[in-house]
């Protein structure tokens, strides 16, 4: 059960969507959006962007016994909350991070075209 | 659209602005940006949540009839509509101006001042759109914004207004939009030929906007 980052942004973007929007949030555009995002950063700032994210997505493994991405809702959202509270500054920043972009990419315009 | 169009046929233009004139996934990376690092810098979620929540509602209020929309759009649930109209003006209205005019569609230029020689062109916009053509380099003859006529797209309101305005007919005028689910649609409920960008064409120097003067 390796940590997988891709797989741990659409858990963020899934647990933003859950707790900003409800069951009607559309996380898909979310994590699409972070993703493109992150594939956009400058060069310097992915690695550690992507290291740190990779932690979070470990962090359960000792406990719970599986990666942040295979966490049910609940504990994910658990595990976010603590982040965003932590006395750690790196790890809210962490945590404004994604949740600021999912929350950006929730926004509804996405399929202009319909 | 192989078709050519008999761009004499239309004395009225109308281009929607969000997403037409500009290209607005890219803006939106950088408002993304700006908005991340104001979350970082206060502490706080508070803008993105609000902006979040008023495009929400106002996408909702787009897809139904909401009798007065102009105030109903800036009453969020939790949130005083007052400080929900500053940070749409800040974030929505200010702010993205600068950035404006390096996501210009390629090409707007050419075609509003080739189209302007012999016809009229407008902005129908759902927000207002005078300071985002300003920012663009771009004039248009009239502007209308949702909330002049207290109707979003889809509702043909402010198209009917512009041809009112314009002194022509729905024959006669010719719609250019990014949405076919709101620009398209109204559009089609004024009885107006339209062009939608992304499916129509990719910008402004395609081939169906070369004979247009």
């Amino acid at each position: 059960m390796p940590a997988d980052f891709a797989a741990t942004v659409r858990a963020l973007a899934e647990t933003v969507a859950l707790r900003e929007q409800g069951a009607s949030g559309r996380s898909e555009a979310a994590s699409r959006f972070v993703l493109d995002s992150f594939a956009g950063m400058p060069a310097y700032l992915r690695p550690p962007l992507r290291a740190a994210t990779l932690l979070f997505d470990a962090w359960p493994i000792v406990r719970r016994r599986r990666p942040f991405h295979r966490l049910p809702p609940a504990e994910r959202l658990r595990q976010m909350e603590s982040w965003e509270a932590s006395p750690i500054g790196a790890a809210r920043m962490l945590m404004t991070f994604y949740i600021s972009l999912s929350l950006f990419g929730l926004w509804p315009d996405e399929d202009p075209h319909g | 659209m192989s078709a050519a169009i008999a761009w004499d046929a239309f004395d009225l233009i109308v281009f929607d602005m969000d997403g037409t004139l500009y290209d607005q996934r890219s803006l939106r990376w950088r408002m993304a940006r700006l908005l991340m690092g104001d979350a970082i810098r206060t502490r706080s979620l508070a803008a993105v949540r609000t902006l979040s929540a008023y495009r929400r509602q106002r996408e909702t209020m787009g897809s139904g009839m909401t009798v007065d929309f102009v105030s109903e759009q800036y009453r969020l649930a939790g949130r005083c509509p007052d400080a929900v109209r500053a940070t749409v003006a800040e974030w929505m209205e200010r702010r993205p101006l600068p950035l404006l005019r390096r996501h210009r569609t390629p090409g707007v230029d050419g075609l509003f001042a080739k189209l302007g020689r012999r016809r009229a062109v407008a902005v129908f916009s759902d927000y207002k759109a005078e300071d985002k053509l300003a920012a663009l380099g771009l004039s248009a003859h009239l502007t209308v914004a949702a909330e002049d006529v207290g109707r979003l797209k889809p509702d043909p309101a402010g198209l009917l207004w512009l041809m009112a305005q314009a002194n022509t007919t729905a024959e006669r005028t010719m719609m250019i939009g990014d949405r076919d689910d709101r620009d398209g649609e109204a559009a089609r409920r004024a009885g107006v030929r339209v062009l939608i960008r992304g499916r129509d064409f990719r910008d402004f120097n395609d081939p169906l906007f070369q004979h247009a003067c």
